[in-house]
């Protein structure tokens, strides 16, 4: 039922090896070195008070974990989840927390010069979660950076979940 | 001042528990030689002490590594036979492991705290030379390097009393003829340590070494001798070879083989110990609490020597076990309690599989086989649960080995004569309840001693005897623990207490006088009726009965008094084995499942919305001579707040909920049922967590909320919710 990503993380320099999500029309890469796991949509226990893009708790083999629906976090609308729809468990040293995204669709390696920084239209307000863009055969990932997703704030209400 | 240690990061947790464990030991070991001297404990406090001066000395924490090097040279002493009363060092000696415990807490803070040990460690050293001096006719110390004539080792060398003293005390007995070999190394050599270890690796080599002093961890840290003694298997006209191959090592100047005596008190030991009841007494005890332990700390009872040796025995039995067990971190041990519950959530899963199979298959093999399999798997699952939750178990001992301590220094402060009892300080119970249990009893003992045990004058002349008693006791009962604090003091007289409330302005006269007597000792417990007359050195710090109660009952515990005028006084405490594992209902409510602990539970009713009262734009329930907020459980949690909603056959679902005197009933949309729930953290993933307790795997896998139900109530009653408060009942 769990779509395992292989182990190995990307380390080597030069190269980097990371989760493409999909969501809407876009395309957002996440450092397989910090998803831990990858899961189905399944049925989510909303926790009272929470941030609205807190969509509650999961269980993940007895672990509770806080899931973000990554559409309500980026403003954009949010949707049903379908077949296609997972929730990546992601990690960093600070949180622990389960992404949900429309669709997971290949796990690519990415040559270290074909990430370029942050253009400054895209940044503003957002580019703390951004740690650069790929452009891969006219494709364009934008690849996340975990604890920037949250505030300094969410990250703490965030952080003992894991 | 700041200062740094030769620590990896992470390391200064490890040597902070390390030495907290190590200073415990010589503290109960002190209090234990305090009664008596026992070699068996010498022995524990010394080695204690040695090698917490090692770790010390390794991570470069001078201050710590000197101190208790005085006080590992003072234990030496009383090892060697030199010193034989401990009570005129026992007050220094204990202040030693007050300071020590401030060293120790240096580590984590990173800067000084105390300026104690420089000047305690000269007392120290002060008392051992003056103390020895007196007594230096006999057996100078073993660690006098260098003071030692060099003449022909012999075991009538006055030299090797104390090691061969050591030895016959702390080796195994054994039935086979056994010697002992002395051995005597050059005292100017320069490698003392090598040549020691030299001799013993040769003894183990040849298979005969059945133990040495100094042991090899003891020369391997450079203790600093020129004498080993070891007890070796055989008798001495069989030991000709290895006697000549310890003579062939360097710088060995002497070797003696003797035939160890027979009645050595080593033997002894072992004889004595016997896994015999000591007497039908103990059958008449209460089953779950075998162990009675006495503490009289000013008046030490005279000890008969088969008693002694037994506990030396048992002490020793300890020191063994001590080196059976392996030190686990605790969040190891919870994920471990996780994952053993999702198993336990996959075996229910999977048994219903197993039957949904036959069902389908009908008469198959393959569907009987997966359900005799699913049984396998359900009975195992059960046992290792079983197991995982008896790992995180411990016994209550290790709250109650601080209270002989707490009594010796409170006893000493008052001059009150009191001897502390303690009984089924094996009484397992969780580790989330032992850590949060410890400081209400210190209250409760120190309440005790301090009020309740009457001055000795004041016993004789009531003809009381002396010492005065407190009573420390554990046991199960009914699937819970019970911990009761006794004393044979003055007692509490209801009517005075009665009175204090009115004076105090707690009560009128009129509620206060109709109480029944048993209702007026809970009086003590009443907010703002102990804290005025309870500041005090001992059982001050301004903190009130009332709070030991409040903790107590935020465990889902609950308190007990009972006292009777002139003849004393008990608290009892109940309190759940575990808040891990917790008894809940499951309720639905709104989006979720939620699960309310059963302690805070009242009950649950099924009513017409019609029979609700309102009061100031809020629901009621008259419920017998109460009125009861009611309010929709997933409101009261901070969902927005909707009306109330009936079942499909028109009635409203109530939970009566209580927590300390106050009652709330909570709506819900339907009853699920009453499971044993699993309780996890739910971090701070809602920024306020108001009125969770935290959450809980169901058993189809899906996460439940935990009510925190005493601080659901309490949000209501602080007035934070509507103007409609839940009912005070009088306590």
């Amino acid at each position: 039922m769990a779509d395992e990503p292989s182990p190995s993380g990307s380390g080597q320099s030069g190269e980097l090896q990371i989760v493409v999500c999909e969501l809407a029309d876009e395309h957002y890469g996440l450092d397989i070195a910090g998803v831990f796991e990858i899961i189905r949509h399944q049925p989510i226990t909303p926790v009272p008070r929470a941030p609205s893009f807190v969509k509650g708790v999961i269980n993940l083999r007895g672990r509770i974990i806080p899931v973000v629906d990554l559409r309500a976090r980026f403003g954009m609308p949010e949707v049903e989840p379908t077949k296609e729809t997972r929730i990546v468990v992601a990690e960093s040293p600070s949180t622990r927390v389960g992404l949900i995204v429309d669709g997971v669709s290949e796990v690519l390696h990415v040559p270290a010069d074909a990430i370029e920084q942050t253009p400054a239209v895209a940044a503003g307000a957002d580019a703390e979660y951004l740690r650069g863009i790929a452009k891969l055969g006219g494709r364009l990932v934008l690849l996340l950076e975990l604890d920037g997703l949250f505030g300094a704030e969410e990250r703490t209400a965030l952080a003992g979940a894991a | 001042m700041r200062l740094t240690f030769d620590l990896q990061p992470g390391d200064d947790r490890l040597f902070t528990d390390e030495s907290l464990e190590q200073i415990g030991q010589i503290e109960r070991g002190l209090l234990r030689l305090e009664r008596g001297l026992d070699p068996a404990v010498v022995n524990e406090v010394f080695r204690a002490a040695h090698t917490l001066k090692g770790s010390a000395a390794m991570i470069g924490h001078r201050r710590m590594a000197e101190l208790t090097h005085a006080m590992e040279d003072l234990f030496g002493a009383f090892r060697s036979g030199t010193l034989r009363d401990l009570k005129p060092f026992a007050d220094v000696l204990l202040t030693t492991i007050d300071v020590l415990r401030t060293l120790v807490a240096e580590v984590r803070h990173g800067s000084t705290l105390t300026d104690a040990p420089e000047p305690l460690t000269g007392r120290l050293r002060e008392l051992l030379s003056t103390a020895t001096g007196a007594s230096r006719d006999g057996a100078p110390e073993s660690s006098n390097r260098g003071e030692v004539p060099v003449d022909e080792a012999g075991v009538s060398d006055s030299t090797f009393a104390p090691l061969i003293r050591r030895l016959l005390w702390e080796a195994p007995g054994g039935y086979e003829p056994r010697s002992l070999v002395v051995c005597k190394i050059d005292p100017l050599s320069e490698w003392q340590a090598v040549r020691l270890l030299q001799l013993v690796i040769e003894c183990e080599e040849m298979g005969v070494l059945i133990a040495s002093a100094p042991d090899r961890q003891e020369i391997e840290s450079e203790l600093g001798s020129t004498l080993l003694a070891m007890l070796v298997r055989g008798r001495p006209l069989e030991l000709l070879e290895v006697r000549a191959r310890l003579a062939a090592i360097e710088e060995v100047v002497g070797v003696e083989v003797v035939a160890a005596p027979t009645d050595a008190p080593g033997e002894a030991v072992t004889d004595a110990h016997s896994d015999s009841p000591p007497s039908a007494a103990r059958a008449e005890e209460a089953q779950s609490s075998p162990s009675v332990e006495v503490f009289r700390p000013r008046d030490p009872i005279p000890v008969a020597e088969s008693e002694r040796i037994a506990r030396a025995s048992a002490s020793g039995d300890q020191l063994k076990l001590a080196q059976q067990t392996i030190r686990i971190d605790v969040t190891r041990l919870d994920e471990l309690m996780d994952l053993v519950g999702e198993l336990v959530v996959h075996k229910t899963r999977l048994a219903q599989s197993a039957q949904e199979l036959a069902a389908r298959l009908g008469d198959d093999p393959l569907a009987r086989r997966a359900d005799e399999d699913a049984q396998q798997f359900a009975r195992i699952a059960g046992q290792l649960q079983d197991q995982a939750t008896g790992l995180r178990m411990l016994p209550i001992d290790t709250v109650f080995n601080r209270f002989p301590r707490v009594v010796r220094d409170i006893d000493s402060q008052l001059h009150k004569e009191v001897q502390l009892i303690i009984e089924g300080k094996e009484t397992e119970l969780d580790r989330s309840v032992l850590e949060v249990v410890g400081d209400p009893l210190s209250h409760l003992v120190r309440n005790a001693l301090d009020h309740g045990i009457e001055p000795p004058e004041e016993r004789r002349a009531r003809g009381k005897p002396l010492p005065a008693t407190v009573r420390l006791t554990a046991r199960h009962a009914d699937g819970r623990i019970l911990i009761t604090v006794e004393d044979d003091g003055r007692g509490m007289d209801p009517a005075a207490l009665r009175q204090a409330a009115v004076d105090k302005g707690l009560m009128s006269r009129e509620a206060a006088e109709s109480l029944t007597d048993a209702e007026s000792l809970r009086i003590i417990f009443a907010p703002g009726f102990s804290t005025s007359k309870f500041i005090s050195e001992v059982s001050g710090r301004g903190v009130g009965l009332d709070v030991v109660r409040n903790n107590i009952e935020k465990l889902g515990g609950w308190v007990d008094v009972s006292s009777v005028a002139g003849e004393g006084t008990r608290v009892s405490l109940s309190l759940p084995l575990t808040l891990a594992i917790i008894g809940a209902l499951l309720v639905r409510s709104g989006p979720r499942v939620c699960a309310l602990p059963l302690t805070g539970v009242v009950e649950t009713l099924r009513i017409e919305p019609g029979s609700l009262g309102r009061v100031r734009g809020h629901n009621v329930l008259s419920l017998r001579d109460r009125v009861i907020p009611v309010e929709r459980l997933d409101g009261a949690l901070g969902d927005p707040s909707r009306p109330l909603e009936t079942d499909d056959r028109g009635f409203v679902n109530l939970v009566v909920v209580r927590s300390r005197n106050a009652e709330m009933a909570l709506a819900v949309d339907a009853f699920v049922g009453q499971h044993e729930i699993v309780l996890k953290s739910l971090s701070r993933v809602t920024g306020e967590r108001m009125g969770l307790a935290g959450a809980t795997v169901l058993a189809d896998g899906t996460v439940g909320l935990v009510v925190d139900i005493a601080a659901l109530i309490e949000r209501w009653t602080s007035g934070s919710g509507p103007a409609a408060r839940p009912t005070t009942r009088v306590a």
